[in-house]
């Protein structure tokens, strides 16, 4: 897995980092997701889909799964699923979805 | 006739709503995944309008959040889409902005729907304001209040169902994905404000839940606590109901009719069975009306009612998915994903509907895996009842030993078949439900629905069984059969050759065998090993059937081979160890042990193959994965 250093510009992340690394309580915005169609498009059913903030609840162990709050309802994803999920941390930017 | 189909996200209370139209019984439980097969209901309304006919067809869908079905529960929702007349779609009033992207999508089609606002309750609990005319404006179409839980709008949504205008053709023009979730930040920002509030203790158990430390000790307390109030409450039927009103009631019956039989013949002989000093015992006389009667009414129904009553509660709660996610990892040593222990669970009532339920899991692999694993280490509640009931009364260790063997055969054997099926398991996406106050109401159906089936549909299996038994010894199939297996049963399991007709039974109902072996005074440790390889021998032919039904005929009978391969092992290895090597408390410390630590050290095989189909998958369709642009939301 290759993590870019770099802020983007305009938010208040330091890079980018998938959603196992993110750490539980803090919220980020989904860069992008590093899968095929399939994956997309399931994922963005569920409204996880590039732009929309999630919230990282907990992880079970270090490869266990992650759960995520997309406000009003959550969802585990196993650790496969978690590594492909690109997210760029935001700090305090939730009241929308809280 | 019309057909009404009702489609929404899964958990929204689809079912529920369905029952309350048709009035047909449904599993309505709080997860995502309880029905994966449509069920079919009429509704009559009153034939004010000519335009409508007075009855409707109602079919009841599995969930999707999509019409770009992702799994096979899925697909059978897009499919009844298409022979709609009018789509009921049943929102989440509390989650509109996932809900909606299906409602849009649906919408497309132009087929006549009614959307259904329902969880209207829980939705002003929370704080959510809805305009509900603002809403019906922004769709075009009816949008009605409802409350799954008690029925509440369904009348305003049958007035609007009739008056429902049938639009011509296509009504929107197909949007792309991302011109959806645009139209749906403008429709949420119009129509709905949410109120701060403070979160409730629910909700704060909810994080604990899956939280490593505190889901662990949350996970110890509940299961634990399931088990003594299944026992308790268990026991507590059978001294305080049941065996009252088999003593008092009952026997004197028996014993009437035992009089007006004249004490024997073959009539007799079927129904009451063997006599012994004037009194009934009703385990081992073997009629159908004391021994099958008995099994049935005083020894498995206490325990699957005590049984059911908790499972309810869990399902109602919302727990069983987080218990999913604490053991996802786990579970991928065997095989699975964390979603897997739904099937399981529900297995330990009846494996049939556990069957069903693993319908959800993704790959065929899976599906192989946990249906195999189910049959053979998950023993359904009427068996367990027979095993506590005629095993545990020579102490709790020899059901420790019973089951503690059936969780070393789910691990080693889960382990096993991580290792050498092949394929894939996906990771799991699960949506994890809110945690929700069991109401009552509900809890009384679904427990009714549950017992009423196995009263009405069981009960003839049982008493049939009984009958079997008897024309099995009458015909000297038994003797027959017991000199035929005797190598296998004597020799290797150490039980003697009458041991067979149990396990013939065992093709029919699993407490009945279980029952057989109550009359052939066997040692505690003949009783164990005899118990466990009943339950890892072979599903009942219900299970059988579904088993066929799911997974074809080649893997069907790779399944059974399996099971008979580890009957045979397990059975010569308890036999072996319970008599000479060990004692039953080291032996039931070792069964434990031994499995957790293989799980914790075996590789796991499906993780890394799971690593490699997803590269190939990934490197196949890199245009698909989607970078974002604008910094909106
Ligand atoms: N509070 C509340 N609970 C509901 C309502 N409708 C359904 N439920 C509960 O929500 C859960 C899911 O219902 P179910 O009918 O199984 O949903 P389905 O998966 O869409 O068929 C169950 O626990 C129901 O008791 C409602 O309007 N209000
Ligand atoms: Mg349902």
């Amino acid at each position: 897995m290759i993590y870019m250093t770099a802020g983007t510009a305009g938010t208040a992340g330091n890079g980018e980092m998938d959603l196992i690394d993110l750490k539980a309580g803090q919220s980020g915005r989904v860069k992008r997701i590093e899968g095929g169609r399939a994956l997309i498009q399931r994922l963005e059913a569920l409204g996880i889909r590039p732009g929309r903030i999630v919230k990282k609840m907990s992880s079970v162990f270090r490869r266990g799964p992650v759960t995520i709050s997309l406000g009003s309802f959550e969802v585990a994803l196993g650790y496969g699923m978690a590594r492909r999920i690109i997210v760029e941390p935001v700090e305090g930017a939730v009241k929308r979805c809280d | 006739m019309k057909r009404i189909v009702l489609m929404g996200n899964p958990n929204v209370g689809k079912s529920a709503i369905f029952s309350h139209l048709t009035g047909a019984r449904v599993n309505v439980s709080n997860y995502p995944g309880t029905t994966v097969e449509f069920t079919r209901g009429f509704l009559r309304v009153p034939a004010a309008d000519t335009r409508t006919e007075g009855l409707y067809e109602v079919l009841d869908a599995p969930g999707t959040y999509s019409l770009n079905a992702t799994c096979k529960a899925e697909e059978v929702a897009v499919d009844l889409l298409e022979t709609a007349d009018v789509v009921f779609n049943v929102v989440d009033a509390t989650n509109l902005e996932r809900n909606l992207y299906l409602t849009l999508q649906i919408l497309e089609r132009g087929i006549p729907v009614v959307i259904l606002l329902n969880l209207w309750d829980e939705a002003i609990h929370k704080g959510i304001d809805i305009d509900v005319s603002k809403l019906e404006q922004a769709l075009g179409a009816p949008v009605v209040p409802t409350i799954g839980l008690t029925g509440k709008g369904l009348s305003d949504v049958i007035e609007r169902l009739m008056t429902l205008s049938l639009p011509a053709g296509n009504r929107t023009p197909k949007r792309s994905r991302d011109e959806i979730w645009t139209e749906i930040g403008r429709i949420l920002a119009s129509t709905q404000t949410i109120s701060h509030r403070h979160h409730t203790w629910l909700e704060i158990l909810q994080e604990a839940s899956v939280k490593p430390v505190s889901g662990f000790i949350l996970a110890a307390v509940i299961l634990y606590s399931s088990l003594r109030v299944v026992t308790f409450l268990g026991e507590g039927l059978v001294d305080k109901v049941f065996d009252p009103f088999f003593a008092r009631v009952y026997t004197p019956l028996i014993i009437r009719l035992h009089g007006a039989l004249g004490g024997q013949g073959l009539a007799h002989d079927i129904l009451i069975g063997r006599v012994r000093n004037g009194g009934i015992d009703y385990e081992s006389s073997l009629g159908v009306l004391t021994t099958g009667v008995y099994i049935d009414f005083g020894v498995v129904l206490p325990y699957l009612l005590s049984f059911y009553l908790v499972l309810g509660f869990l399902e109602d709660l919302g727990y069983l998915p987080r218990l999913g996610v604490l053991l996802d990892r786990l579970m991928h040593r065997l095989g699975l994903h964390g979603y897997a222990i739904l099937p399981m669970i529900l297995g330990f009532g009846c494996n049939v509907p556990g069957a069903l339920a693993a319908r959800n899991l993704e790959s065929k692999r899976e599906r192989f895996i946990a249906l195999t694993l189910m049959s053979i280490s998950i023993p359904c509640a009427a068996q367990q009842g027979m095993i506590v009931g005629l095993v545990g009364r020579h102490g709790a260790i020899y059901l420790g030993i019973i089951f503690s063997t059936l969780f070393a055969v789910f691990v080693v054997l889960g382990v096993l078949q991580d290792r050498f099926v092949s394929g894939y398991t996906p990771s799991m996406i699960v949506e994890m439900p809110p945690y929700r106050w069991p109401y009552w109401r509900s809890q009384g159906k679904k427990l009714w629905m549950r017992m009423s089936h196995f009263i009405f549909q069981a009960t003839p299996y049982i008493l049939g069984g009984v009958l079997l038994v008897n024309v099995l010894y009458a015909t000297g199939v038994v003797a027959i059969t017991g000199h035929l297996f005797s190598p296998l049963v004597k020799g290797v399991f150490g039980l003697p050759e009458e041991a067979v007709s149990a396990l013939i039974i065992g093709f029919l109902r699993k407490d009945v065998a279980v029952a057989m072996l109550g009359p052939l005074s066997l040692t505690p440790k003949q009783l164990s090993v005899g118990a466990t390889v009943m339950a890892v021998f072979f599903p009942c032919a219900a299970t059988f059937t579904v088993l066929f039904r799911e997974l074809g005929f080649v893997y069907t009978l790779k399944s059974a081979c399996i099971m008979f391969v580890t009957a045979v092992a397990v059975g010569g290895g308890m036999n072996l160890l319970l008599d000479n090597v060990l004692t039953p408390v080291s032996y039931v410390v070792l069964a434990i042990l031994a499995p957790i630590l293989l799980a914790m050290f075996a590789p796991g095989a499906s993780e890394c193959r799971e690593e490699r189909q997803w590269r190939v998958e990934y490197k196949g369709q890199d245009q698909g994965s989607i970078t974002v642009t604008s910094g909106r939301n």
